[in-house]
């Protein structure tokens, strides 16, 4: 089966930053989630991705064509849902989804209509007079009515309340239900990625430093807890530690590596807690490169 | 493509309405103005002035402040498309203008021969193809901007606003005096000379279209090549 996506040395530069070279593929049916801080490159890989933004070198493929600006039956397969929503502001946001359905062969009026009901979306108002939350919401029907192979999606339940959110989500599960689509999530909030993503890739500075599974990530990290008398050692695998006396406290991200070690130096009390996705990313994000090692 | 074109027009279908009331403000000038003020002043030459600046001002304006460039790109079309596409709109109206224009010159001129000097079909042709040219090298110079990310393009194209307009509208006026070239300095000679040249001559207009074409098939060139469709 064709990959959704496969870029390849990809690089793009601005005075002052680069992103890349990224080489960065996914398999069908699963969820990518594409976690960074702001400024790391995250939307700028996407906008290359769609057409957006041109890069400097390296080659993108969509489903196995490349994202050649003079062909247009890639652009067929992917929907793109990005940190700006782009509508005839004037129109209508019904008569801004009539617009879109006569590009897409694809396009389900029925589906259309179950998720406006479903979003509570005011179509009926015209575009300009919606509320940020309501942009987000026709977006995403915009998108989702033409069932597209590849979802990209950066930062989509931004500006959203929990509950809508929620629906969002759900909807993004039922996309994944045949098995043939494939999601590309960028998001800053981590709540999100527990539910949804399968595998993830961390981005600082322009480049990958981490990309992992789901399940790997929460097979390898632990929060450890311990008691040792021995002063001034050095930890294998940590990503924070906390020390109170002879209480220690570290979040370890192999901690079969670090609970070895520290039996070896004699700790005692150890107590081991499993750690949540989101929390995990939260660490990720902030020691960067250190964690990606081991 | 089509669809684009459709959506576009669709969308910018009140220009018909301003266009509509800018002819008939035309008619009214014409039996009104000639009566209050003394003027060699076409009022209907006028108002086609105002008209061939609104169409593509308003299409520009709406195009920066609702990021047509962004909108346009998520569509499944291929930049081609889309360079082509995004014209259609502006010419689609010239023409109409064009046409529009000349068939109430011909009624209204028909019926009350009396009124001020009609003005003929090429005089029409010329305001309109220069409103054209100036558009198109507008949109070369956004484009080659977003081509070449380069970063001073806001300011030649901010200069070239007011110096192109200042010379649009000295040009127009030459037109109007176009038969008083005798008085004038030097520049406005050579201004009231080239208006002459344009706007007697379809040869004139007709090579200011073809430019104005050319720029813009050079455009869509240049459209495919930006390096962001971001705004």
């Amino acid at each position: 089966m064709e990959k959704p996506f496969v870029i390849k040395d990809m690089v793009k530069k601005y005075p002052g930053f680069q992103l890349g070279p990224l080489n960065l593929e996914m398999e069908q049916g699963t969820v990518l989630g594409y976690i960074g801080r702001n400024g790391a490159g995250k939307s700028t890989t996407m906008h290359c991705m769609v057409g957006l933004l041109k890069f400097d070198q390296g080659e993108i493929n969509i489903y196995g064509k490349p994202n050649d600006p003079i062909q247009n039956e890639w652009k067929q397969k992917i929907g793109y849902v990005g940190d700006y929503h782009v509508f005839y502001e004037k129109w209508s946001a019904e008569k801004n989804l009539k617009f879109k359905s006569r590009f897409y062969p694809a396009w389900s009026d029925k589906k259309t209509r179950e998720l406006i009901k479903r979003f509570r979306l005011p179509v009926n108002k015209r575009a300009k007079d919606l509320s940020s939350g309501n942009r987000v919401k026709l977006s995403l029907i915009s998108v989702l009515a033409y069932s597209p192979k590849l979802l990209i999606l950066d930062e989509p339940t931004a500006g959203l309340d929990p509950l809508v959110r929620d629906e969002v989500l759900e909807e993004l599960f039922e996309v994944l239900e045949d098995g043939e689509r494939a999601i590309f999530y960028s998001t800053h909030i981590l709540s999100d990625i527990k539910r949804l993503v399968d595998n993830l890739i961390f981005l600082d500075e322009g480049e990958i430093f981490l990309e992992t599974s789901k399940e790997d990530l929460l097979e390898k990290w632990r929060q450890i807890t311990f008691h040792l008398t021995q002063e001034d050692i050095s930890l294998e695998a940590i990503a924070s530690r906390k020390k109170k006396g002879n209480e220690y406290q570290v979040i370890s991200h192999n901690f079969e590596k670090t609970l070895s070690q520290i039996k070896r130096l004699g700790a005692t009390n150890i107590v081991m807690n499993r750690m949540g996705i989101d929390e995990i990313s939260v660490q990720v994000i902030k020691r960067g490169k250190d964690v990606a090692i081991g | 493509m089509w669809q684009l074109v459709k959506g576009e027009l669709n969308y910018f279908r009140d220009l018909f309405g301003r266009i509509l009331s800018g002819i008939i403000l035309a008619g009214g000038a014409n039996f009104i103005l000639p009566k209050v003020i003394e003027t060699t002043i076409n009022p209907s030459e006028l108002i086609l002035v105002f008209l061939s600046l609104l169409v593509p001002l308003n299409i520009v304006k709406v195009g920066i402040k609702e990021r047509r460039n962004y909108f346009y790109s998520l569509l499944p079309l291929s930049k081609r498309q889309i360079g082509i596409g995004r014209l259609c709109v502006p010419m689609i109206y010239m023409v109409g203008l064009l046409i529009v224009f000349s068939l109430y010159n011909y009624i209204i001129y028909k019926w009350y021969p009396s009124l001020p000097a009609p003005l003929n079909f090429i005089t029409i042709f010329s305001i309109l193809s220069i409103s054209l040219f100036f558009t198109a090298v507008y949109m070369v110079l956004e484009d080659i901007g977003a081509f070449l990310n380069f970063k001073w393009i806001d300011g030649i194209k901010l200069f070239y606003m007011i110096f192109g307009a200042i010379f649009y509208f000295i040009l127009i006026i030459s037109f109007f005096e176009k038969n008083s070239l005798d008085n004038k300095n030097v520049l406005q000679n050579a201004m009231g000379q080239f208006a002459e040249w344009l706007s007697i001559s379809f040869r004139g207009a007709a090579c200011c279209v073809i430019s104005a074409l050319i720029l813009i098939v050079i455009n869509t060139w240049i459209y495919e090549k930006r390096r962001s469709y971001l705004e």
